[in-house]
């Protein structure tokens, strides 16, 4: 159980405070609430379930309630107040608060109270003070609403109205064994089994395929015809062919008058053997004639080797193409890999994930390693298992990989550790309802979403995940 | 001395607030702090007992005391309220309807200067 109690009379809380220590300690509570002249008095409490924040201001008790765990507003809730006056209904207020009138509380002193909360199907009972200081004429007044504050200690104080405007969320945070990863540089790259480079085998000119080139982006299928190159022939062969071309035509010619004699004088002077020959040998320079002829015109059509995507492509209609030049790029951008390359001689795990430079995760699974060195490293080949859109070759990412060891800590969500200004890394703790201490910790990656506090952080505490660099900007 | 000790000690044996267990008074009831005294609350069927003593479990007479329950019971929120019993030895009280033997709750307990201070019940 815990009572915190605060409003803007140092002396107050002081003696609620020292009234609290010297009592046996089972009334103990989180550490000091904070105090500050521009906060309105308020109380909080909390349970294993709730948590309570009660603000007195113009004679109303505005009162917050939220999941202790998750930090999430409970808006539904019936809650009823025992108040020096006698029990009094909760009415829903603004913003998911509730409201009910405390006349009770205009009289400086200890206000004890009871809320009863039931939320469904749960009940609670909470327990609080509200202390609201003797006026002192010349004491600053709290503000119409209350201001999110760093307190001297380093802490920070974010009113509950403040905290559901950042959308601040908490963790309870556990000890556990995870496994020991080592982070190493990859790149996004493609997978040879589901990618692939269209090249032309001969030079020549490169001409758009019926319908056009296709556009940067656009989905292929294996044998759609990307572009024609008309092959170019260089004038020593052109020459070379032209003389082919005419010394065909002249047997042609040839054999054709021979076949003409042959069919006009009797039969019997020439047999019929010779005849066929004739028509055959014509036959045969005919076709030798035309295939000579169709080497010159014919283009060589470049299809797509895979299906995919196209994700590069470099030509433009008239462009002299060489052999070997890559003049598209094909790749299936649900099936993209990461190669990342290990310094250490490191034992490949079965899994790893991968962070991009935006924070987004990639989950891994290992394929492969390789055997020969590549600038002093080892290549290591992951596949992408889930498919993750925006993903370019080339990009760079971050490889989180398994070691096979296991290691103690508290495992956290990235976005809850903060770099502070001095370069220490920072997780805020929630220790009250509206209290924010900032706890240096020592983290070390544990995969994509989450790394792991190896010190500077008991098992146990509440730890804000959502929002922790909007607190963190708090002055 | 030896109190500071074992509060500092508590405190920081306890890593979550509200996380230990409910202490169990002499009598079987629930053991609560309630500003400076000590208050052990008896439920028994529908009665409801509560005995008052100071930090060092000294019990107290229950004349000029007055005090308030408020349980949780099957979902619902219970208000008793309780006076001294004619031997002054406790407050009693009664319910409307026959209570556990273990409740969930709070306690209020005014003394004879009209201060009032609280307790929660696990």
């Amino acid at each position: 159980m815990k009572v915190g109690a605060f409003g803007f009379g140092l002396p107050f809380w002081l003696v609620a405070g020292l009234a609290v220590s010297a009592h046996e300690g089972h009334d103990h509570g989180a550490p000091p609430p904070p105090v500050s002249a521009s906060i309105a008095p308020r109380f909080d409490s909390s349970s294993e379930a709730f948590e309570l924040v009660g603000v007195f201001r113009d004679g109303k008790l505005t009162l917050h309630l939220d999941r202790f765990i998750g930090n999430r507003p409970v808006t539904d809730a019936e809650i009823e107040i025992e108040t020096p006056a006698g029990p009094q209904k909760a009415r829903p207020a603004s913003g998911g608060s509730f409201q009910i009138d405390a006349p009770f509380a205009a009289k400086p002193g200890s206000h004890e109270l009871i809320a009863t909360i039931t939320s469904s199907g749960e009940i609670d009972v909470l327990t609080a003070a509200l202390v609201i200081p003797p006026d002192e004429p010349g004491k600053a007044k709290p503000g119409a609403t209350d201001l999110a504050q760093r307190m001297p200690d380093g802490a920070v104080f974010v009113p509950k109205a403040s905290q559901r405007i950042l959308g601040l969320a908490n963790l309870k945070v556990e000890r556990a064994s995870h496994p020991q990863v080592t982070t190493l540089p990859g790149r996004i790259v493609p997978d040879p089994n589901a990618s692939g480079v269209v090249q032309a085998s001969v030079a020549g000119r490169v001409s758009a395929p019926p319908g056009g080139f296709r556009r940067l982006g656009t989905r292929v299928r294996a044998g759609d015809i990307l572009a024609v190159v008309q092959p170019a022939i260089s004038t020593a062969d052109l020459a070379s062919q032209a003389q082919q071309i005419r010394e065909l035509e002249q047997q042609v010619t040839l054999v054709s008058r021979r076949l003409e004699r042959y069919r006009q004088v009797t039969a019997g002077t020439v047999t019929r053997a010779q005849v066929e020959d004739a028509e055959l040998e014509l036959a045969g320079l005919q076709a030798r004639r035309q295939a000579v002829e169709r080497i010159q015109r014919e283009p060589e059509p470049l299809l797509a080797p895979v299906d995919g995507v196209l994700a590069a492509a470099s030509v433009v209609a008239g462009q002299m193409a060489d052999p070997n030049t890559i003049l598209f790029q094909i790749v299936d951008p649900d099936r993209l890999w990461v190669e990342a390359l290990s310094y250490a001689g490191v034992v490949a795990g079965e899994s790893g994930s991968a962070v991009l430079p935006d924070g987004r995760a990639l989950n891994l699974a290992f394929e492969g390693a390789g055997l020969s060195d590549r600038n002093q490293a080892v290549p290591l080949h992951f596949s992408i298992l889930a498919r993750e859109a925006g993903l370019r070759l080339g990009q760079l990412v971050t490889v989180n990989m398994a070691t096979g060891r296991q290691q103690e800590g508290i495992a956290v969500p990235r976005a809850s550790v903060i770099r502070a200004a001095n370069g220490t890394m920072l997780v805020y703790e929630q220790s009250n309802p509206e209290r924010f201490v900032p706890r240096e910790v020592r983290v070390e990656p544990l995969d994509a979403e989450r790394v792991i506090i190896l010190s500077g952080l008991e098992p146990g505490k509440r730890i804000v995940t959502t929002g922790a660099e909007l607190l963190h900007q708090v002055r | 001395m030896r109190i500071l000790f074992a509060s500092l000690a508590l405190v920081a044996s306890i890593t979550l607030v509200g996380a230990h267990e409910q202490r169990t008074g002499p009598r079987g009831g629930a053991l609560v702090d309630a500003g400076s005294y000590h208050v052990e609350l008896v439920t028994r069927d529908k009665a409801v007992e509560i005995f008052v003593s100071d930090a060092q479990d000294k019990p107290l007479p229950a004349a000029g005391f007055k005090a308030l329950a408020i349980l949780a019971v099957a979902g619902k929120s219970v208000r008793v309220t309780l006076e001294p019993a004619p031997d002054g030895s406790k407050l009693v009280g009664a319910a409307a309807e026959s209570l556990p033997a273990r409740v969930k709750g709070a306690v209020q307990l005014t003394g004879a200067d009209g201060k009032t201070s609280t307790g929660r019940i696990n």
